[in-house]
């Protein structure tokens, strides 16, 4: 058996994310997500609209999804990495570049110890959630 | 085997939503099928005037990513007649938060096969609605979830 380790912040979820579970699971079978909680998510943008809690609930009831885990920190991924000691990581590719260049270095590093793999899968073009916020913005939308 | 058919819109997926398709899930039983219907984009701008923030496509292949979700159907109506009346399932969930005639509607069909209706009462803990008012808002303090 294969784990998978992924971290998301699903707030809220939408098909992309559906979209890297899809890809996480053709790695192993099964499935950790990392969810950053609320202060990890605050360390880096807005705080989040949904809570941990429910932003857990809905994560958990992802097909192909085996359990969720607090991710402390979206810039440190080692305390969750020595506790699961997953055999992939996959994360979308925007951290090739940019800020989170240098995690993704500490990722790759750590996982040798066990020859664990990352993998970069393309990130689901056309939406984040940041989008979706900004769509919900621009247009008052019926979101029941 | 028992078929349970139960709708959204889906655009926002909450714990609301959750809970609705979990207990649509085990009125269904172990054998049973949950079928959920997500209503369509014009159904949507026929209601409500505005478009979801997510397109019917990605609407449905969220709901399918759903652990309670056996079959995803369109719904090309607000009301779920149409559906019912193709599907004839044991069971319609309704929510209380959905018109009083829609759901009369629907339970006189239901009636008529013999079926259920269940109106579960609206989640007040969160709503799509409270998370689109945070986000409007641009801050956590506007909106539910934290309470």
């Amino acid at each position: 058996m294969k784990t998978v380790y992924l971290t998301m912040c699903a707030d809220p979820i939408h098909h992309g994310h559906i979209n890297i579970i899809r890809k996480a699971l053709e790695h192993g079978d099964e499935l950790i997500v990392g969810l950053l909680t609320d202060e990890a998510i605050t360390e880096y943008k807005k705080p989040p609209l949904i809570n941990y809690e429910h932003r857990k609930i809905v994560v958990e009831n992802i097909k192909g999804v085996s359990r969720v885990v607090p991710q402390k920190t979206g810039l440190d991924y080692t305390e969750n990495l020595l506790m699961l000691k997953p055999d992939f990581v996959v994360h979308g590719d925007d951290w090739k570049s940019g800020p989170l260049e240098t995690v993704r270095s500490n990722v790759i590093e750590i996982l040798k110890q066990w020859d664990g793999v990352l993998v970069d899968v393309p990130y689901t073009e056309g939406i984040c959630s940041n989008d979706l916020r900004r769509k919900i913005h621009s247009n008052t939308c019926e979101v029941r | 085997m028992k078929v349970v058919y139960s709708y959204f819109v889906l655009d926002i997926i909450h714990r609301g939503h959750l809970l609705m398709m979990k207990n649509s899930k085990a009125m269904a039983g172990e054998d049973g099928r949950l079928v959920v219907g997500i209503v369509s984009d014009e159904a949507v701008i026929r209601e409500k005037g505005s478009t979801p923030a997510l397109t019917f496509s990605e609407r449905l292949e969220l709901a399918q990513a759903i652990r309670y979700a056996d079959l995803v159907v369109a719904q090309d109506d607000y009301s779920p007649l149409e559906n019912i009346t193709k599907l004839k399932p044991d069971i319609l969930m309704e929510s209380e938060a959905h018109s009083p005639k829609v759901i009369e509607e629907a339970r006189e069909f239901m009636d008529t096969i013999g079926g259920k209706v269940i109106v579960m009462p609206y989640f007040k803990g969160q709503s799509s609605e409270m998370i689109k008012n945070g986000i409007l808002a641009g801050s956590k303090d506007k909106q539910g979830s934290n309470e």
